[in-house]
């Protein structure tokens, strides 16, 4: 991508906005869509959250400082959204979040745009059975192959932490395996 | 199963899937959705408002400044008799020389404002017992 300065400032021109942002949607659309997607594991609420985020990106993007990339901002708003996504939904439906992991995970048996063997499904399974930061850490690592630098930026923890929090994940993940 | 350890096997995707062709409308999709910018406006109106706040603004400076001075003169504005003293300790002048600046219908007009009439005359000077002193002397 061009210099992200003057990338950001053609997403606030009125006249070259809509170009621009349509750049935008073409350029993270899909990795946003995955790292939402392993959050709330259906498709058509990641479909909503990922609608939401966009939106959001473009209503702050003029209080958007500059302080991080703009990669690291945008996964920061989803996701912040889709946590919230989930929160929410575990609230209305009477249950813990983790509950509501356990649930969703067991659905995607049935889903039709999952499309996992055994052992996806297993690791599905291990992922939600790990602790909330330790699932965001994995899926992040593992499935998106995000940094740990940039891990770092978008969810505001050391890398060092990260990297234990991946460590400890692989364990939990290895032993659930071993025993399911 | 025994030895499992992600490391060693082939990554394991997620085995999620899209509906067919759902990245190509998402962004039509979003696109819709965004509020649109409005082009700015400059009210008429308001920049008429704040010329009639500055009109009203001078108007009242205009207005407040004389009564203002008027107020404050009155204010220092001194009684007759602290005039009078002022006058007669502070100044300079002699009582000759006041009498010398006073040309003849200045002391007709002070005889005129002395006047008092003959009743009031006869009266005071029955009631002094010294008249008859003043008289011989």
């Amino acid at each position: 991508m061009q210099d992200e300065k003057d990338f950001i400032q053609e997403l606030l021109n009125p006249k070259t906005q809509n170009s621009a942002f349509q750049k935008l949607l073409r350029e993270y659309q899909r990795p946003l869509y995955n790292h939402i997607r392993n959050i709330v594991l259906n498709h058509d609420d990641a479909d909503d959250v990922l609608q939401n985020t966009f939106i959001k990106v473009f209503k702050y993007l003029k209080d958007f400082k500059g302080d991080s990339k703009l990669f690291s901002w945008m996964y920061r708003i989803a996701t912040n959204e889709a946590i919230t996504f989930i929160n929410q939904k575990a609230k209305r439906n009477g249950t813990t979040s983790e509950a509501l992991q356990t649930k969703l995970v067991d659905n995607l048996k049935a889903d039709v745009y999952f499309d996992g063997n055994e052992i996806q499904f297993k690791l599905q399974k291990a992922i939600a059975a790990l602790p909330e930061k330790q699932q965001l850490v994995f899926k992040m690592k593992y499935y998106e192959e995000i940094k740990y630098e940039d891990m770092s930026e978008i969810l505001g923890t050391s890398v060092g932490a990260l990297k234990a929090s991946y460590h400890h994940a692989v364990k939990k993940i290895e032993e659930f395996v071993k025993n399911n | 199963m025994n030895d499992f350890k992600l490391d060693n096997e082939p990554r394991i995707s997620s085995g999620f899937t899209t509906p067919d062709g759902y990245f190509d409308s998402f962004s039509e999709k979003v696109l819709a959705q965004l509020p649109q910018q409005e082009p700015k406006v400059i009210s008429i109106f308001s920049s008429k408002k704040t010329w009639y706040y500055a009109i009203a603004a001078v108007l009242v400076l205009m207005i407040s400044i004389p009564l203002y001075t008027r107020y404050a003169t009155n204010n220092e504005e001194v009684d007759d008799a602290t005039l009078e003293n002022y006058i007669a300790y502070h100044s300079t002048i002699s009582e000759d020389e006041i009498v010398d600046l006073l040309n003849q219908e200045d002391l007709d007009k002070m005889k005129m404002e002395l006047h008092v009439d003959d009743a009031a005359i006869e009266e005071t000077l029955k009631s002094n017992s010294n008249l008859e002193e003043y008289l011989i002397d």
